[in-house]
């Protein structure tokens, strides 16, 4: 489990992530991002799948972190689902696969926060830091 | 950091010289406290950055409103000529493509509508859907979706959610030609299916007002507003159709730049020339998203007028509530333009910007030709909107284009520290505005003190030429996602 923090960026949303393993990075950027959107309740009445995502591989790892995020957010959007505890492997020949229970939102139950539009491209970063001994990203928003 | 150099009280220079790559140099209309707020972002980066793009044409411009955005900054405007190897971005348009505003006009007074006014906002808060993850009343999918992409707000006007007169009174007719459906992604038709007649979340709002102050009465008794007379105000965009049309498209043209010898200051000015393949199919998906939005708007208009019908009884003719104006403040259009001597289409980017087309202009509807295309520009919840009409100045200096609001002063982290503690409903409520929101997020980021005075900006463009007042809107009543 990482760690995430909400940075002021003008309109939007900036979010700083920091994690022990790359598996962690994603599982808490995710986590970052349905926060933002608000407090998501699955619905108990079933809806739930496994989820499988796979994407290509992406020039860096921000980009990669970004293309991934960018799928839970048209999941949350165009089928009202999330992921719960998403798990990421990523095979030899580049990009990853996504793995977790798929639920659909109960939308009584939660609470929302925010239209998340898009995770953009600014200032996007991901990767190891040596010197902290942990994996960090930045990532902003489209509010 | 750019260099500005003063030109008069409302123009700054940016020179070439400022950075490497500039092709032209940067116009920013501004006020001395307008410019400094510009300042302690980076949108005058941005300004410079634009003026970079391959086939610009006389200067990257930004209007009062001016804050930082991704790619252009917002308030940004650019025309490129697609024969010079003019590009398109959609860095220049934004993710919510044709995010607009829209005015409705009524025959009812203030005094009608504040002894109902909880009973109005309830019922508007009711019928329309704002907020996250909320649906729309009507799905369109599948191919009636791709229809609606080709036709825009007249598809959703024949399916009985307006009036043919609607149609005049949008920019385009509520359509731009050229759409090709098909260049919308299945994901994106997906994610808008359930969408169109949705008004959104964050800076989107339904606002009713009264008009509190006529500047220019002769195009007010044009427009149909007299003081003390209630609108009602719609800003919301193309949903998540046009913010997956945005991400399609960005993903698109990453390899354009390199492909075509374009050399970028700034990634997210992603672009190609309008005549190459990629060009022209970010041109033909936009153009549908643009289309979706106003079917998305004209759709919030027919709900206004439910609501409003069902608590003040009669139907909205007898209401009075027929469009005033609607237009787009985040889009790329073709728009004839004399260069050099020539007339020459360019392409012409608006990101946080509206067009504002003078008197005589061939494109402003037969009842507003004598008075200028009606510009609608929302300041905050607590304050003031305005409306303006395009003047001769926007033709000769900003490709007929002119400021889309108040701009942020706060961060949405900054704004939300400021509520600790507040009652941003009932701060609203003391000012006269019954708000209802999803949440307290809305109301204390969106807050009145999180924006500029947008009465300092209409001065500025007001005093530039570009567009003048013609009436002051003040807000009663808003619902927000």
């Amino acid at each position: 489990m990482g760690d995430f923090a909400l940075v002021d960026h003008t309109a939007d949303l900036g979010v700083r992530v920091s994690a022990a393993s790359r598996g962690d990075l994603y599982e808490t950027a995710a986590r970052a991002l349905y926060s933002i959107i608000g407090t998501l309740a699955p619905r108990a009445d079933g809806g739930a799948r496994p989820a499988r995502l796979a994407l290509p591989p992406a020039g860096d790892e921000g980009l990669l972190l970004r293309a991934f995020l960018a799928e839970l957010l048209f999941l949350f959007e165009a089928r009202h689902t999330f992921i719960d505890n998403p798990r990421v492997d990523w095979p030899a020949e580049g990009g990853l696969l996504a793995s977790g229970e798929e639920r659909l939102v109960d939308e009584s139950r939660s609470v929302f926060s925010r239209e998340v539009k898009a995770v953009t491209y600014h200032g996007l970063s991901a990767g190891w830091n040596g010197a902290a001994g942990l994996w960090e990203a930045f990532f902003i928003v489209d509010i | 950091m750019v260099s500005l150099e003063r030109i008069d009280p409302v123009r700054w220079r940016i020179p070439k010289s400022s950075r490497a790559g500039m092709r032209v140099e940067g116009l920013v209309f501004a006020d001395d406290t307008l410019i400094q707020a510009a300042e302690g972002d980076r949108s005058l980066e941005q300004v410079a950055n634009v003026a970079c793009l391959p086939g610009i044409v006389r200067a990257s411009l930004a209007m009062p409103d001016i804050h930082w955005g991704y790619g252009f900054c917002i308030g940004g405007v650019a025309a490129t000529d697609p024969d010079e190897g003019g590009v398109i971005s959609p860095g220049g348009v934004g993710y919510d493509i044709n995010c607009g505003v829209r005015l409705i006009r009524s025959g009812l007074a203030e005094a009608d509508v504040v002894p109902r006014m909880k009973q109005l906002v309830d019922a508007l808060f009711a019928t329309v859907p704002c907020g996250v993850g909320r649906s729309g009343r009507v799905h369109f999918g599948g191919k009636e979706l791709r229809r609606l992409l080709a036709e825009g707000a007249a598809h959703v006007v024949k399916a009985g959610f307006g009036r043919a007169e609607d149609l005049e009174m949008a920019e385009a007719g509520g359509c731009l030609k050229g759409a090709d459906p098909e260049a919308v992604s299945d994901r994106a038709c997906e994610r808008g299916a359930d969408q169109c007649g949705t008004l959104g979340s964050g800076n989107h709002f339904l606002e009713v007002q009264v008009v509190d102050a006529v500047f220019d009465e002769a195009a007010a008794r044009v427009m149909g507003l007299a003081p003390g007379g209630v609108t009602v105000m719609i800003h919301s965009g193309s949903r998540g159709l046009g913010y997956q049309v945005c991400e399609d498209s960005l993903a698109a043209l990453a390899g354009a730049p390199r492909k075509y010898g374009i050399d970028l200051p700034d990634r997210q000015l992603a672009c190609a020339p309008v005549h190459a393949p990629e060009g022209q199919r970010y041109l033909a998906a936009m153009r549908a998203a643009a289309n979706f939005a106003w079917a998305n708007r004209q759709m919030l208009t027919h709900l206004a007028r439910e609501a409003f019908a069902a608590v003040f009884g009669g139907d909205d003719a007898r209401l009075g509530m027929g469009l005033v104006y609607d237009v787009a403040h985040n889009i790329a259009k073709l728009e004839p333009y004399e260069v050099n001597g020539r007339e020459k289409m360019l392409c012409v980017h608006r990101k946080g910007a509206t067009r504002a087309f003078p008197p005589g202009h061939r494109d402003v509807p037969a009842k507003y030709r004598g008075i200028g295309q009606p510009v609608l520009v929302p300041g905050d919840m607590g304050r003031a909107s305005y409306v303006l009409a395009g003047q001769p100045g926007a033709m000769v200096e900003t490709f007929g284009s002119c400021c889309h609001g108040a701009g942020r002063r706060l961060s949405r982290s900054a704004a939300a520290r400021a509520a600790k503690g507040r009652s941003i409903a009932r701060e609203l409520l003391a000012r006269g505005v019954i708000a209802r929101a999803h949440g307290r997020a809305g109301l204390e980021e969106e807050q009145p003190d999180a924006y500029k005075d947008v009465s300092d900006v209409a001065r500025v463009v007001e005093t530039a030429g570009l567009a003048r007042r013609v009436c002051r809107l003040r807000p009663i009543g808003v619902i927000k996602g």
